[in-house]
């Protein structure tokens, strides 16, 4: 009996208590079009603010995954002459200049994010319009932030300290934050940026369950990838957390199951991401204010 | 006095009538040519032409009218009848004499009734739906009902009955019936009769497809032949192998029916709904096969008495235990072990049955992974240890005979799991049961009319428990519903068989509630409202021989559905709406919301031959009570919701059409049938609904409508040493919902256009027996994405037509070989081994196909498979002792 043999024994054994068998299949091919991709955020962090403009690719296309670099790969979908224009509900509008090095990249020089405020997206591109509103929901001020010791449940991963926030919820409205927990201050953007080695490190939650005071809430109870990852070693690391629009938190919401996806058997049938372009564009247009805090790890 | 001599003369000479009908001395040709003369002229010519005897009173033959015939070479009886026509007399003999006497008026034969239970006559259980012929008169008969218990009511006279249950043999029973009269009827189960007589092909004639279409009965004795995972016998899992079902997923108890969602099964256990039937995230029913007397489906032309759900109902009834000795049966297995009590108690006039099954998997789970990583086995690196996964189940059954017409029955289940599996979601563990109790009482008015008074509690509760040290709450939910009800037959006459009664069910929502686990957590409590309904039925139907030939059933149930406050409900602009416009509140007891519907159903079945049956069936059903689930198997965290203002309740109708035709000595049976179903706001999800703790549900819910038709065949083989049957349907199901797949129709999840079942049995010996199962489907429809996209960093994907793909094929093989112990009939303790093979060819089934991100990384998206099951041997030993 070889060695695969011998697996498969075990497989089929445990098969039986739920330990399914998961394995990698060939892609299926399905024709689609190619759409157009905005990922768009403005906070109250101050500029300048990016918007890339990328375009979706046929699902064969990828059948071996991504093989070069995120930034290769997303200059090579990259969308560098269109005309993009942010502005508010203050009479504020600017257009933005597409960055040189890249194909993908739209900044902003004037603008500063103001929670409280709606902004408005327009891109002209080929002779279409896509448009996308976005308000910024005001954030709470967390008081404070203190964090417990948590040993790992799995084998090889390591111990954590998860931290837990402290802050006064707006009772007399439904509330949706953010949570992003960052290695020293290596934030990156809200829906991004590698913090501390690990991708999509944020958590969402509304207020359902949540007291007036909020009074040590562990920043990994929310919605997140498989949980959030903290980081074991001493230093002083930040905590931010975001107000969401209800739009804006369905939207994360969406893009988390689809990390989680296991086919619906035991989670909802899977789904593309709902978003907020019009025109048939995918992606977002948000807007979010945060706080933040650090907290010192010993 | 006077008439009961009259009866009982007149009775013996239609019997010698009739036997006389066939003697040479009636086909004697005789020619006759008389015009208005008197019958007694007419008489004596043909008696000193032929020498044939009349015996007659002069008063009789003289008040008779002139007569008028002219034959030539006919047959005497043929002259006499058209003598005897117009004079109201009749003939009739004894010996070489012909009696000439006044014909009975219609009706004077007096009408008497034979009425009793039938039973098993190695336990004294009552066997339900079993059928009563009258031999002889092919088209008289009757079923029992679902305590046994069958009334006929047939002019005086010698019959022979002939009792028939599936699995049992065949008894006759002759009786002269002359006044009303009780007959039990006990029924040996064919599995003893096979050990007694050298198996050989049964000559018994045993009526074992239902005729009327649309139905199946299994007796648990036939669930026990089929080869099963872990050796552990499934009730419901079984019925996946009956033509019109399906399961979405394999592995799970899941059905369903004639392409309905697997909320649309009512599901009673001893009457009582069971509203999650499934252990360990469905890999098991709550059904204990120790338990298990017979399952019944009613997939179309359900009866009347049945309503509350769409597609199906799955009649389960509970043993009643042995009346006649104490014994005890159990099992110990891979997976779970088992074990049942029951005997005679009351001094004879009751029977009490325990049944118990525990299963602790979880245990095996943690061995098995921890020794994977031992052995360094790559496929165990992310085990995790301290997995729970464990259930029980209790079944109770006891009854009790009150006097000769009074029987009670006591009957509760209770049963619960508790699921932790760090895979499966690493942070938080569920519990779940369902607890049910029915209080029956029986009670036999007369011959003819019998009642059921039923008072039955169900209560379903589950939790959902957050392991974490911060926020660690406790998430409860449960529904309770408590139903009185009244069942009446009424036997009219043999051809005419009248159920009615009523119903009040009480439901209790209670969608949910979050509570804190200790002072420090952080989780304030919540609660979403209760909710509560009532759902009353008033139903009456006949089970009507029209004709000799013809048989209908028909049936109306009226079931109005009320809303009850206190309580609130939302007003939205239209159903896409997120938010509420305006929101009413209404005070305890208020009808909140109210409807009522009818429910015609209609079943004809029309025997072409003796071997040939036609029917047709329509019915309409309606559900108010909707299951909020999201995922293709279910899980017990999720939440049933009543019909109000905003959910309306979902009303099919379903037309079918068979042809059963039953050849080589009814030994094979061959059944096709046809049936087209309609479905109107029938409910599924927005894409990316949010159902956990969220108090306006149907601002994630859409509805629409449903439709499904197919063509189902049966061939199937009850008696000799091989058994079994092969079932194929060709079907579609689909869907056509607003706010759903961009509103265009699309497949549903359990359309699967072609379904191959193949189940066998075969004894080698009297202790030996071989056992095996086929399936094989179309691929099931699953939504798989069309594009992908980088935003945030990562790539994600853009998903098109909801259920748009196939996966391959399912198909795969079990067997299972039963070995008994050495008969020996002094020995008390009757052991068997069950060695069983799942999936023996090792085919690696998609149980689904998914896409995401890589792991860890994710910085690209794959394509990924789950098989559960490869092939999977397991033992059993079961055991009786008496």
């Amino acid at each position: 009996m070889g060695y695969n043999k011998l697996t498969r024994l075990f497989l089929v054994l445990s098969a039986l208590f739920y330990w399914g068998c998961t394995e990698e299949v060939a892609m299926p091919e399905i024709s689609s079009s190619s759409k157009l991709v905005v990922d768009a955020w403005i906070t109250d962090k101050g500029g300048p603010y990016q918007v890339k403009l990328t375009r979706s690719l046929p699902f064969k296309s990828l059948a071996s995954g991504v093989n070069y670099t995120y930034e290769e790969g997303l200059n090579l979908i990259g969308i560098p002459d269109a005309q993009v224009t942010i502005s508010d509900n203050t009479g504020f509008e600017e257009v933005l200049k597409k960055e040189p090095n890249n194909t993908y990249g739209y900044v902003t020089t004037n603008l500063v994010g103001k929670a409280g405020r709606t902004y408005y997206l327009k891109i002209k591109l080929k002779g279409q319009e896509y448009t996308a509103t976005a308000y910024m929901p005001p954030v709470p001020k967390i008081d404070k932030v203190s964090y417990f010791f948590r040993p790992t449940e799995i084998v090889g991963k390591e111990d954590s300290y998860v931290p837990l926030v402290y802050f006064q919820e707006p009772t007399h409205e439904k509330n949706y934050y953010l949570f992003k927990y960052c290695y020293q201050d290596w934030c990156g953007p809200i829906n991004g940026g590698s913090t501390g080695g690990r991708n999509w490190n944020v958590s969402i939650m509304n207020d359902d369950l949540m007291p007036a005071y909020v009074n040590g809430l562990s920043i990994d109870d929310g919605h997140s990838v498989s949980g959030m990852d903290f980081y074991p070693f001493s230093g002083v690391n930040t905590l931010q957390m975001y107000s969401l629009t209800k739009e804006g938190y369905q939207h994360f919401d969406a893009l988390i199951r689809q990390f989680l996806n296991d086919g619906g058997t035991y989670q909802p049938a899977p789904a593309s991401a709902p978003g907020n372009i019009s025109n048939g564009a995918l992606g977002f247009f948000g807007a979010a204010a945060v706080s933040e805090m650090k907290v010192h790890i010993p | 006095m006077y008439r009961y001599l009259l009866c009982i003369c007149l009775g013996w000479l239609c019997c010698v009538f009739s036997v006389a009908a066939q003697t040479p001395l009636l086909q004697k040709k005789v020619s006759l040519s008389v015009q208005g003369s008197t019958l007694e002229q007419a008489l004596k010519t043909l008696s000193e032409r032929y020498q044939v005897d009349f015996s007659y009173s002069n008063e009789v033959i003289n008040g008779a009218k002139k007569v008028t015939v002219n034959a030539q070479n006919q047959p005497l009886s043929e002259v006499l009848n058209q003598l005897l026509r117009p004079t109201g007399l009749r003939y009739s003999t004894i010996g070489n004499q012909i009696v000439i006497e006044p014909a009975p008026k219609k009706k004077e034969r007096n009408k008497v009734t034979v009425s009793g239970t039938i039973r098993d006559k190695a336990s004294g259980e009552a066997l339900a739906g079993a059928t009563v012929l009258v031999m002889g008169q092919e088209e008289l008969g009757t079923g029992a009902n679902a305590y046994g218990f069958y009334s006929l009511t047939l002019p005086e006279g010698r019959y022979t009955l002939r009792a028939n249950y599936l699995g049992y043999a065949t008894q006759d029973v002759s009786l002269q019936l002359n006044q009303n009269q009780t007959v039990s009827i006990e029924l040996s189960p064919m599995a003893a009769v096979l050990q007694e007589v050298e198996v050989s092909a049964d000559k018994d004639e045993q009526q074992v497809m239902d005729s009327r279409g649309g139905r199946h009965l299994l007796p648990m004795q036939t669930i026990r032949k089929m080869p099963a995972i872990g050796g552990e016998s499934d009730a419901v899992k079984s019925l996946q192998m009956l033509p019109g079902v399906q399961t979405a997923n394999e592995g799970t108890t899941n059905l369903s029916v004639r392409g309905g969602s697997f909320d649309q099964n009512l599901i009673l256990l001893d009457e009582a709904p069971v509203y999650n039937p499934a252990h360990s995230l469905g890999f098991f029913s709550v059904f204990n096969p120790d338990a298990i007397q017979s399952v019944e489906l009613y997939k179309g032309g359900i009866p009347a008495m049945y309503g509350g759900r769409l597609s199906s109902v799955v009649d389960i009834r509970m043993k009643e235990g042995n009346r006649k000795q104490n014994m005890a049966s159990g099992g110990v297995g891979l997976l779970a072990s088992r074990l049942t009590l029951e005997g005679p108690t009351f001094q004879g006039n009751g029977s009490l049955m325990i049944a118990g099954r525990y299963s602790n998997p979880g245990v095996l789970v943690n061995g098995i992974g921890e020794l994977g990583q031992l052995a360094g086995l790559y496929s165990f690196n992310n085990f995790t240890g301290g997995n729970e996964i464990s259930f029980y189940d209790l079944n109770l059954k006891t009854n009790y005979k009150l006097t000769q017409k009074d029987q009670l029955y006591f009957s509760a289940y209770t049963g619960h799991d508790h699921f932790f599996y760090f895979d499966v979601n690493g942070r938080s563990s569920m519990d779940w049961g369902n607890t049910t109790a029915t209080f029956r009482w029986n009670h036999i008015y007369n011959e003819k009319l019998f009642s059921n008074a039923t008072v039955l509690f169900s209560h379903y509760n589950y939790a959902y428990i957050l392991k974490d040290e911060v926020r660690y709450f406790r998430w409860t939910s449960n529904l309770q519903e408590v139903d009185a009800k009244i069942d009446y037959d009424y036997f009219v006459s043999p051809a005419l068989h009248l159920q009615f009664g009523g119903a009040l069910n009480f439901h209790r929502f209670f969608p949910g509630k979050v509570a804190p686990r200790n002072d420090q957590s952080v989780t304030k409590e919540v609660l979403l409202p209760e909710k509560q309904a009532l759902e009353p039925a008033l139903y009456a139907s006949a089970i009507h021989q029209v004709l000799p030939r013809l048989r209908v059933e028909y049936g109306l149930r009226y079931v109005p559905f009320l809303t009850l406050g206190p309580g609130q409900s939302y007003v939205y602009a239209s159903p896409e709406s997120d938010t509420p416009q305006d929101t009413l509140h209404y005070q305890s007891g208020e009808v909140m919301q109210s409807y009522q519907r009818l429910e015609p159903r209609v079943s004809v079945q029309y025997n072409i031959s003796e071997k040939g049956t036609f029917s047709l069936s329509y019915n309409r059903t309606n559900q108010y009570l909707h299951l909020v689930t999201n995922s293709s198997v279910g899980l017990p965290t999720d939440v049933w919701l009543p019909s109000d203002r905003n959910i309306k309740p979902q009303i099919a109708d379903q037309v079918a059409a068979g042809y059963m035709h039953q050849f080589k000595e009814k030994i094979w049976q061959a059944a096709v049938e046809v049936f087209y179903k309609d479905m109107q706001h029938v409910v599924d999800y927005k894409d990316n609904a949010d159902l956990f703790m969220n108090g306006q549900i149907e601002t994630q819910m859409r509805s629409g409508r449903g439709w499904a038709y197919g063509a189902e065949f049966l061939l199937r083989k009850e008696q000799g040493r091989t058994t079994g049957w092969l079932s194929y349907t060709w079907s579609r199901s689909e869907r056509s919902i607003e706010g759903v797949n961009n509103n265009r129709p699309y497949f549903s999840g359990f359309d699967k256009r072609h379904n191959l079942s193949i189940t066998l049995a075969h004894q080698l010996s009297a202790r030996k027996a071989l056992s095996a199962n086929f399936v094989y489907t179309s691929g099931r429809a699953t939504t798989i994405p069309e594009s992908v996209y980088f935003y945030g960093d990562k790539p994600f994907v853009q998903y098109s037509e909801r259920n748009g793909y196939r996966l391959p094929a399912y198909h795969r093989l079990d067997v299972s070989y039963t070995l008994q112990q050495k008969r020996n009939d002094q020995r008390r303790w009757k052991g068997e081994w069950v060695f069983s093979v799942y999936n023996l060819y090792n085919r690696e089934n998609y149980f689904n196909m998914f896409f995401k991100q890589e792991d860890y990384s994710y910085s690209s998206i794959k394509a990924y498979k789950t098989f559960l099951f490869g092939v999977l041997p397991s033992v059993t030993y079961n055991f009786r002792f008496i």
